[in-house]
């Protein structure tokens, strides 16, 4: 509620500077030109299009994460061996953000296409969903995996039936983090390296000096991701059998 | 069926042995206690004999074979709550038959005639989360046995379990083993529970644990709960109890 009147007092304020002439519409134009955008993009589903490009990109490049994420993950926390191997390479590549890699995935893969960007959401939600797996299954109990055990489970079940099972609400919220991290690296990239998606809609925009376009476009970017995130998270509480941390 | 010999366990840094020297032997279909005060190393015995702990020195055959890993053949019911949370009940009961290898419908049928004998019908697709301490043990003894084992190690099964309760269940243990036979070998700190419901006790000294004395407990069977109220009954009682004050 209270949050309602102040968004009601924030646009309105806004709105009268845009109508007193306080305000320069190339700079900040206000609500009512923000809303015209809406409806021009809208409807020839210019908006549409980019948000599916956006979105593409994102699945994509989660999609590989998983592939990746999840089994190393699950092998370098039941393995000393893979762990000792991996830890060192992934400490010495995490700390690089992801929108760093932006310039290498341009002269590797080209602004055409979805390939850049399709890398850099890869490298986005690989290491929280890695993370996030290896600690879930390092975390197993002792007990659970001793009853497990003694109840003459094989590795297999132990694996599917133990290990994951009991490490999904982990891997759940992983993947809810990898989610949002490529999301917003998905728009740094397409700023830079795409034809297409919403990051390319603003980027193109602002050099029209059409700002009412580029507004439009960030608050479906924050509308999206505000989405997204809220869907995960009725998953979490759907699979959490223990408290979320 | 179960020989203990001179097992001893010292933990890399505790400060004395948590076992010293435990010897004894579990017969077949025997429904044994080992009766100790809480410290005194009952669940490091049962984690030995079950296979999840190395002993320090000193050996433990089960069927004349030395233990080495856990085995299906040596259930453990645990004293924390130890089911799969991310299972129903079923499931949970099932879990040992879908390792053995038994087909799902075969598992469906033993897995609910188990969770009958342990009164929880109607709570099959529930989830441990939702069911009480009394319950969650019942799944676990349903669990343990529906495996067919040749025996079942029970780690103070009934110890977080209100007075009522452990009553309760302590009849449901002794009905399960009447009906299955199976050699049960059961640590606890409770006197009347252990002489409730054993052929033999042993008594552990205060830590560091090892075995100091058997007793027999030749108490007539079928028991019920009115043999607690047996003169009989009440000087078992207060002899082990005066031989456990004794050992202090
Ligand atoms: N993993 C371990 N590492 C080091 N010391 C341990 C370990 N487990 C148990 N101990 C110690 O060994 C001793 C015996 O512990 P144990 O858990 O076997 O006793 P218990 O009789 O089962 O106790 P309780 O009645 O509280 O369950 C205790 O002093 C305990 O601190
Ligand atoms: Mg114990």
């Amino acid at each position: 509620m209270k949050g309602i009147v102040s968004l009601i007092v924030v646009l309105g304020a806004w709105q009268g500077a845009g109508w007193a002439g306080w305000l320069n519409p190339h700079l900040l134009p206000p609500p009512t030109e923000i809303l015209q955008a809406f409806r021009e993009t809208a409807a020839g589903g210019v908006l549409l299009g980019h948000a599916l490009a956006s979105l593409n990109r994102v699945l994509t490049g989660l999609f590989y994460a998983c592939l990746v994420a999840l089994p190393l993950g699950v092998l370098a926390a039941s393995s000393r061996r893979v762990r000792g191997y991996l830890q060192p390479l992934i400490e010495l590549l995490r700390p690089i953000p992801p929108i760093a890699w932006i310039p290498l995935a341009v002269l590797w893969f080209g602004v055409r296409g979805d390939r850049a960007s399709n890398f850099i959401t890869f490298v986005a939600a690989f290491f929280p969903l890695f993370l996030h797996t290896f600690s879930g299954v390092r975390h197993i109990e002792q007990l659970h995996l001793n009853a497990a055990r003694s109840l003459g489970a094989s590795r297999r079940m132990l694996l599917l039936d133990v290990a994951l099972p009991s490490a999904l609400p982990f891997i759940i919220t992983g993947f809810r983090i990898s989610l949002g991290f490529a999301w917003m690296c998905v728009i740094g990239a397409e700023l830079i390296a795409s034809t297409s998606g919403l990051g390319y809609m603003i980027e193109i925009n602002r050099s029209m000096l059409n700002t009412a376009n580029v507004m439009c476009g960030m608050i479906t970017i924050g509308v999206i991701g505000y989405l997204m995130n809220e869907g995960i998270m009725l998953l979490e509480r759907r699979f959490s059998w223990r408290p979320l941390q | 069926m179960i020989r203990v010999t001179a097992v001893s366990k010292q933990y890399a840094g505790g400060r004395e042995a948590a076992l010293q020297k435990a010897s004894f032997e579990v017969r077949k279909g025997e429904f044994f206690c080992v009766l100790g005060p809480s410290g005194c190393g009952k669940t490091t015995l049962i984690n030995i004999i079950a296979g999840f702990v190395k002993a320090s020195s000193g050996q433990v055959l089960f069927d004349g074979k030395p233990v080495d890993g856990p085995c299906r053949d040596r259930i453990v019911v645990f004293q924390e709550h130890n089911l799969f949370d991310w299972m129903s009940v079923a499931a949970n009961v099932e879990f040992g038959l879908k390792a053995k290898g038994v087909p799902a419908a075969e598992r469906c049928r033993i897995a609910g005639e188990f969770i009958d004998l342990v009164h929880l019908k109607g709570f099959e697709t529930a989830y441990p989360a939702s069911l009480s301490g009394g319950m969650k043990q019942r799944v676990a003894l349903a669990r343990a046995m529906a495996v067919d084992p040749g025996c079942v190690l029970m780690d103070e099964p009934l110890g977080s379990l209100d007075s009522q309760m452990r009553e309760r269940l302590q009849l449901e243990i002794m009905a399960l083993w009447e009906k299955t036979k199976k050699t049960i070998l059961m640590v606890t700190h409770d006197i009347e529970e252990a002489v409730f419901l054993s052929d033999r006790v042993a008594l552990m000294s205060k830590a560091p644990g090892g075995i100091s004395e058997i007793v027999n407990i030749s108490l007539p069977r079928p028991r019920t709960a009115a043999v607690k109220a047996t003169p009989e009954f009440q000087k078992l009682k207060r002899e082990l109890s005066e031989k456990i004050m004794g050992d202090r």
